[in-house]
Formats: structure tokens, C-alpha cells, sequence
């Protein structure tokens, strides 16, 4: 995981959260977007970590530092203090689950309550290949999402299904908000530096707002 | 949950008695060498486990071990607890399912344990003294989180064949049943995800029925503080690792300067069974912790274990602190027997090395009521010491170090001063401090013990006034009446604790924003203050008035409700005190309903005002 990031190339550090209830897949859609395996057997996460994926967005390297929470509610003082440092933020829920779906409006009240103004969202239902589960509509969610003019997918970490178009959508929205202040400068920068970089201009951003 | 019981407990023998059983059997858990590998070659993650279990197993060569059992039969046999101890913590630990299924319940000191165990697993008559019907139990607030877990358990071991899945799907039924149970007869604990983990081992070892009693055990003297309603005494525990790399390693310590403890999380939640991947390792961890006695261990193992991993870890530069985070939140895989040894035995000299005392502001946050400060804590034996305890309503502790050998309220000199107290400030706090008499208390308490129990007891050594008290001291411990009464005060320690916090960091944003003065900032207080009313579980609303009286309301309500004397004292002192100094009330206001209310309540219970409470009076009129 961090043993090959010195010798990537890449052109943004992109940080991304995934939030949502216990059990709905957050770590299987990690896994399979950034290993490409899913395992029916996969352990509980507890507290956080991260992933790394570098992706390719219009011809730039683009790395994509993913860090998967922990559901249970008592974990959230921890994975709240990792919303601030995102760029994008996916809450997930899980289409056979409702109260994991109606769950998802607080989710997104800790994201304004601790994540960075202007912080890029999206709407993911996973566990999409249980069709006969299904419990949650996608035109449902898609209200939703609309009504948060939040972009929405629904996904299956098992059979793949819109797991890249997932990370990508988020990737993209990231890239198109922080245009050319989120390329990396110099070369060798590290992670952090990148990252402060970044945040040091949306922050500017955001405070010359507020004083018009 | 409904299964039929006889079934699952034939199902569940035949697992415990497992060394007889082919298929998933011997080979995974016991320390002798085995041949039958080859059931698992049809499955590759098994195969690999096999080979890793064969790696580890390597280590103890086949006569250590046959030597290493002797001595454990010795030891058993005679009930030297200290010989067991010093055995748990050698090379491999215990060697055994079954020889942990005999002497941790020594360990832990689960009284009369061994009486209500089953002689005969095969006889499914004889395990029938603890109750596996839970419908009478109200449910517990957390047992869907439990079903979760519970179905993304029993993944790295122990082994299974493909074919064979019917018997991880009882193992997670009666794994659910025996976390239920327990929750539902300690609805004052909250589940937290890595508890399972521990269960799985407890089930494994015991099987569903004989593991209740361990596991609420436990629970009840060794993870309270990772069940209590919030995350803040697991993150207490967390910050006490800086602080002790501190001292054990600058130039570690140094390193992760910047990076929050959140990688200990894990391992420190579930004592390492959530990132060790191999059972005999785990079991090993176990061994030791159960063998200090002290939660304290898993924190000096953690240490331990970084500074194990120092030359991974001293290329990386303080300012990665997410890479840190990362390399530390993964255990290398798989950690042989003889390295975790090296890491146990590393973290046995830094536990003689370093007293807690030393660890300052971090060890000084942590509440009374922990497990840290209340492990190996004795209860007195005898009738006597035993009504002050309850006349006190609370237990004994020293609050400047361990709860220890050293530290131990047995004798009737000290049950005298704590009587005297009682008398002479009713409404205070009833944490005495006994600093000074540390040192003299472990003889006089191994007399008493003697007088008790009628048996010669060597003296703890000076040196062993740390994790690793004298074990032949193991008695009593105290009761479930007493630990659930702990853990209760420890609810409202934190409850408090969390009140004040949020009060003193709403007011600070408040001057922020007065400061600032922007609109944007005055959003952001809306949604912090809350935050802060709903994790209290109260209707968030905003401003000064509605966080004074949140306040107020969780005094009153602990004035009223709290049959806890020295609530009185404690919550005028720290809410008023907070109230006034914030300035969100009035100091004569605080005066006026602190004095109406302590006319009130002492008045009903014909309480005198402590001399505390005289100071802060006077405190408040300044």
C-alpha cells in the first residue's frame, strides 16, 4: 500500500472518505476498487485506514488516498476528525437495508457538521446484485439525491457492477472543483505536502467568500 | 438465537472437544506437531493458514513442549497460581485449548469457575448450570450491531473445509447467542465492534455455554472501559501509548509526534485478537495479559510491539502521519510465537521499568473508575471491610498510581481511616487518597490475607508493586455488585467529563465568533453546539441559555435521581463551578439554586455539609 507510493508519479492526491453504516460494504467497495477482489468473508473495520489507488483522469495521474470508517456510531468522535482533511466524501448504504438508507441523511449532517465547506459528495447503494433483497427503489434514492443535488449510484462490489464509476465520478468532480490548484508542484513532494497544498487553497477560497 | 439448544450444545462439545473431532480438529490449535494437513489442501486460504501455523508451531521444538506441559500439570495440579503465571508468560503461553480452558478462569480468579464447568464435555447432562435462555433478559439496546459482527466472524480461523460451512454458521449462531447474553444481563454495557473478536476466542475455548461466565467476567474487569456509553475512557487508554513511548523510546516517540493514537485502536480494543491473524498467537496474548491481570499489559505490549517494529518504522518522516497511521494499524503478518514472545518480554521490562505515575497529564486524565486503575484490585474478605464498602457506596482507590498489589484496601487500619472520612465529609468525593500508605500496604495485606485464608503467602516484592503483583495474592476479586456499581459511577464520570468539555468548548467558539464575527462562522456554531446536545442525547438547540440548562437538567437530574450521595458535591462543583466560570450563568445565580438544592437534599437525607462543599461555598462567593 505505502510501499509503492514514493516510487508513483502522480499529478493530484486526492483524499476520499467513505462513510455509512455498519455493514454495508464500504470496506468490499475499497476492496474492490483498489485490489480488484471481493471475499464474502471480510472482517470488521475497526476505527480507520486507507487505501491507495493512483487512476487516470484526462491524461493526469491522479492518486487517490481512500480511508474506509468504521459504522458503529461510537466510532464517529474518531472517523470525524478525518472528514476535515477529504476532498470527497461517499456515503454508502446498502439497497437491501433500509434503515441504512434512511440513515444516510445523518451521515450527511456529520459531513456539514465536520467536513471542509465545499467538500465534493456522492450517494452510493451497494449490494446492487441482490436483486431479490432489494428494498430501497433506485428512483427512491434518486430523489433523494437530487434533492441534495447529490450524484447517485448504485453499485455491487461483488459483481463489480459501478464500483470504478464510483471512485472516478468522485475523482472527477474533485479535479473539476480545485481545478489547477490541485496539481502537484515540484516533484518529489509527499503526500502531505500535496495535500496542504490543496487545502490551503480552498480554504483561501472559502474564507474570501465569507467576507464579501 | 432460537436454535434448539441441545443441538447446538452437542455441535458446540463436539467443537470443544475438538481433538478428537476430524476435519477441524488438533491440528489448528495444538501445540504438537501434526500430520493430518492435508484435509485442508483443498482450500487455499487453509493451506496457507496450515503452513503458518506450522511455521509458528516450529518455534517450541517437540520436547520444550512435552517439558513445558509437565510443568503446567505440576502447576495445576498443586494450584501454584505464580508458577502458572510465569508459565503463561513463557514461549507459547499455555500451550492448549485445553490447558487455557483449565487455568485462565485461575488466572482471572472467576471464583468457584472450575465447579461449575463440566468435568465430561461428552456428557451433554452435566453442562446444564448456566442459564443459555435469554427471553426472560430484555434486549439489549446493541444486538443488531452484534448480528453484524458477528456474521464477518470466525474469518482467519479456525480452519474449515468448503463443505463444511454448516459449522461456521452454528459457530456465529452460538457466538451471537453468547455476546447477547451477556449484553442482556449487563444492559449497563454497551457492545462495541472488536468485542466480538475477544468473544470468538472465549467461544472458541469454552464453547457457547462455560464461555458466558468467563466473557461476562471479562467484560465486566477488563474491557469496562471499552463498553462504557461512549468512545471518550477507549481513547483515555489510547493516549496513555505517546506518553509511555515517551519513555521507553524518545526517538520513536518523536516520530509520531503528529499522528493521533487511533492506529492502537484496534489492538487495544480487542487486546490484539482483531489483528493477530493466528490463533496460537492470540491465545499467547491472552495467556499474558491474563496473567498480569492488568490492563495496563495490552498498552505495554502495544509499546512494545512499535519499538519491535522500529527500523520499519524510523525511515518515515513525523509530517506522514497518514503512512504512519497506516504501517502502524497492520500488524505484521503473521507474527510468529518466539516474536511475540520478544515483544511480551520487552514489554515485561518496561512494565518494571515504568510506573504509571510517570506517564503524568495522559495517566492522570484517566477516571478512577477504570479498568486501569481497578484491575487486580482486591476486595476485602471478611465482614467488616465489607460493610464499609457498601456503607461508602463506592471502592477504594489510590489515585496516584496503580490499582495493585501495592495499592490493595484489605486490612482494618485502612477500612478505619475510610470509615473516618465517611463520617467526617459525608459528601465527598469517595476517592481517598492513599498514596503514602502504598508502601506499606502489600505486607499488611498479605497478612490479612493470611489470617483469612489460612495459608502462607509470601510478601510482594517492592519491585512487584507494578503489573506484575505477587499472583499467590490471588483472591476475591471484587464482587459483580461492586463492579457494576463501579461502572455505573464511571457513566457519570464520563458523562460529566464530556458535559464539560463540550460547555468549555462551545464557550471558547463562542468567543471565536464573537471575534470573528462572520456569518459563515456563526453556522458552524449551530451545527457544534448541536453536535455536542445530541451526543448527550438531548434536542439540540443553540445558544447560551439552552446549554446552561442542559446542564442544570443532567445536575437535577442526578440531584434527584441519583441515589449517590457524593453526586451532590461532585456535580455543584463541577457544573456550577464550569456554570459560573464561563460565565453562562450568574455566580449568584449558581449560589442561589445550588443552595436551595442542597438544603433540599440534605435535608432529606440528614447530611451535613462537607467541608468541601464549605470551601466551594466559599469559593463561589469570591
Amino acid at each position: 500500500m505505502y510501499g509503492s507510493r514514493s516510487t508513483n508519479v502522480y499529478d493530484y492526491l486526492f483524499k476520499l472518505l467513505l462513510i455509512g453504516d455498519s455493514g454495508v460494504g464500504k470496506s468490499c467497495l475499497l476492496l474492490r476498487f483498489a485490489d480488484d477482489t471481493y471475499t464474502e468473508s471480510y472482517i470488521s473495520t475497526i476505527g480507520v485506514d486507507f487505501k491507495i489507488r493512483t487512476v487516470e483522469l484526462e491524461g493526469k495521474a491522479a492518486k487517490l488516498q481512500i480511508w474506509d470508517t468504521a459504522g458503529q456510531e461510537r466510532f464517529r468522535t474518531i472517523t470525524s476528525s478525518y472528514y476535515r482533511g477529504a476532498h470527497g466524501i461517499i456515503v454508502v448504504y446498502d439497497v437491501t437495508d433500509q434503515d441504512s438508507f434512511n440513515n444516510v441523511k445523518h451521515w450527511f449532517q456529520e459531513i456539514d457538521r465536520y467536513a471542509s465547506e465545499g467538500v465534493n459528495k456522492l450517494l452510493v447503494g451497494n449490494k446492487n446484485d441482490m436483486a431479490d433483497k432489494k428494498v430501497v427503489e433506485y428512483s427512491v434514492a434518486k430523489e433523494f439525491a437530487d434533492s441534495m443535488g447529490i450524484p447517485f449510484l448504485e453499485t455491487s462490489a461483488k459483481d463489480s457492477t459501478n464500483v470504478e464509476q464510483a471512485f472516478l465520478t468522485m475523482a472527477r468532480q474533485i479535479k473539476e472543483r480545485l481545478g489547477g490548484a490541485a496539481e502537484k508542484n515540484g516533484g518529489a513532494s509527499g503526500a502531505q505536502k500535496a495535500n496542504v497544498n490543496l487545502r490551503g487553497q480552498n480554504i483561501s477560497q472559502s474564507t474570501g467568500s465569507g467576507c464579501c | 438465537m432460537n436454535q434448539n439448544p441441545d443441538d447446538a450444545e452437542s455441535l458446540s462439545e463436539s467443537f470443544v472437544c475438538s481433538t478428537i473431532t476430524p476435519g477441524f480438529g488438533s491440528s489448528w490449535i495444538e501445540m504438537e506437531p501434526h500430520d493430518d494437513n492435508d484435509n485442508y489442501d483443498d482450500n487455499n486460504d487453509i493451506t496457507s493458514e496450515v503452513t503458518k501455523m506450522n511455521s509458528i508451531n516450529e518455534t517450541i521444538t517437540q520436547k520444550q513442549s512435552d517439558t513445558k506441559l509437565e510443568q503446567i500439570v505440576i502447576a495445576y495440579k498443586s494450584q501454584d497460581v505464580k508458577a502458572l503465571c510465569v508459565l503463561a508468560k513463557s514461549i507459547g503461553g499455555l500451550l492448549s485449548m485445553e490447558w487455557r480452558r483449565k487455568i485462565w478462569p485461575i488466572l482471572l480468579g472467576v471464583n468457584d469457575f472450575e465447579a461449575g464447568l463440566s468435568e465430561n464435555t461428552d456428557n451433554s447432562n452435566s453442562v446444564d448450570s448456566i442459564p443459555l435462555d435469554i427471553s426472560l433478559l430484555d434486549e439489549h439496546v446493541d444486538e443488531n450491531q452484534v448480528k453484524l459482527d458477528v456474521n464477518r466472524a470466525f474469518v482467519f480461523y479456525p480452519p474449515v473445509k468448503k463443505e463444511d460451512q454448516d459449522i461456521v454458521k452454528l459457530r456465529k449462531t452460538e457466538l451471537e447467542l453468547l455476546i447477547v447474553t451477556v449484553l442482556r444481563r449487563n444492559p449497563q454495557l454497551r457492545y462495541y465492534q472488536g468485542y466480538h473478536d475477544i468473544a470468538q476466542v472465549i467461544y472458541l475455548i469454552y464453547g457457547v455455554q462455560d464461555a458466558i461466565k468467563i466473557l461476562e467476567f471479562i467484560s465486566l474487569f477488563y474491557l469496562r472501559d471499552f463498553m462504557m456509553p461512549t468512545l471518550t475512557p477507549s481513547v483515555d487508554q489510547l493516549e496513555l501509548i505517546p506518553a509511555l513511548l515517551e519513555l521507553a523510546d524518545h526517538s520513536l516517540a518523536q516520530l509520531l509526534r503528529e499522528t493521533k493514537p487511533f492506529f492502537a485502536l484496534s489492538s487495544i480494543l480487542t487486546i490484539f485478537s482483531h489483528d493477530i491473524s493466528s490463533f496460537d498467537g492470540i491465545c499467547f496474548i491472552f495467556d499474558y495479559v491474563f496473567a498480569c491481570k492488568n490492563m495496563l499489559s495490552p498498552l505495554f505490549i502495544y509499546v512494545s510491539l512499535i519499538i519491535y517494529r522500529r527500523d520499519d518504522l524510523l525511515p518515515l518522516d513525523a509530517s506522514e502521519s497518514d503512512i504512519i497511521h497506516s504501517k502502524l494499524s497492520h500488524i505484521p503478518s503473521p507474527l510468529s510465537l518466539s516474536s511475540l514472545f520478544e515483544v511480551t518480554t520487552m514489554a515485561e521490562s518496561l512494565i518494571e521499568r515504568i510506573s504509571p505515575s510517570q506517564l503524568g497529564e495522559p495517566w492522570n486524565t484517566i477516571s478512577p473508575y477504570s479498568v486501569l486503575k481497578t484491575t487486580a484490585v482486591l476486595k476485602p474478605i471478611g465482614n467488616q471491610t465489607s460493610e464499609i464498602y457498601e456503607d461508602d457506596g463506592g471502592l477504594l482507590m489510590n489515585q496516584s498510581g496503580y490499582m495493585d498489589g501495592s495499592t490493595l484496601i484489605i486490612n482494618e487500619h485502612q477500612a478505619e481511616i475510610n470509615n473516618e472520612n465517611l463520617s467526617n465529609s459525608n459528601a465527598s468525593l469517595n476517592i481517598n487518597d492513599f498514596s503514602d500508605s502504598g508502601s506499606e500496604s502489600p505486607n499488611t495485606m498479605s497478612t490479612a490475607i493470611e489470617e483469612h485464608s489460612n495459608k502462607p503467602i509470601s510478601p510482594i516484592s517492592s519491585r512487584g508493586s507494578t503489573l506484575s503483583f505477587d499472583s499467590t495474592l490471588h483472591k476475591p476479586y471484587l464482587s459483580r455488585e461492586d463492579i457494576i456499581l463501579l461502572s455505573q459511577r464511571q457513566i457519570e464520570d464520563i458523562e460529566i467529563r464530556e458535559q464539560n468539555i463540550k460547555e468549555q468548548q462551545a464557550h471558547e467558539f463562542e468567543i471565536r465568533l464573537k471575534a470573528q464575527g462572520n456569518k459563515r462562522a456563526k453556522k458552524l456554531t449551530n451545527s457544534s453546539t448541536s453536535s455536542s446536545s445530541t451526543n448527550l442525547g438531548s434536542k439540540p438547540e443553540i445558544g447560551n441559555n439552552k446549554l446552561s440548562f442542559t446542564s442544570i437538567n443532567s445536575m437535577m437530574r442526578h440531584f434527584f435521581f441519583g441515589k449517590n450521595k457524593f453526586s451532590l458535591a461532585y456535580y455543584t462543583k463541577q457544573h456550577l463551578g464550569i456554570l459560573s466560570r464561563n460565565g453562562f450563568f450568574s455566580t449568584t445565580v449558581c449560589i442561589g439554586l445550588a443552595g436551595i438544592l442542597t438544603a433540599w437534599y440534605c435535608n432529606n437525607n440528614r447530611i451535613d455539609l462537607s467541608s468541601e462543599m464549605k470551601t466551594m461555598w466559599k469559593k463561589f462567593r469570591i
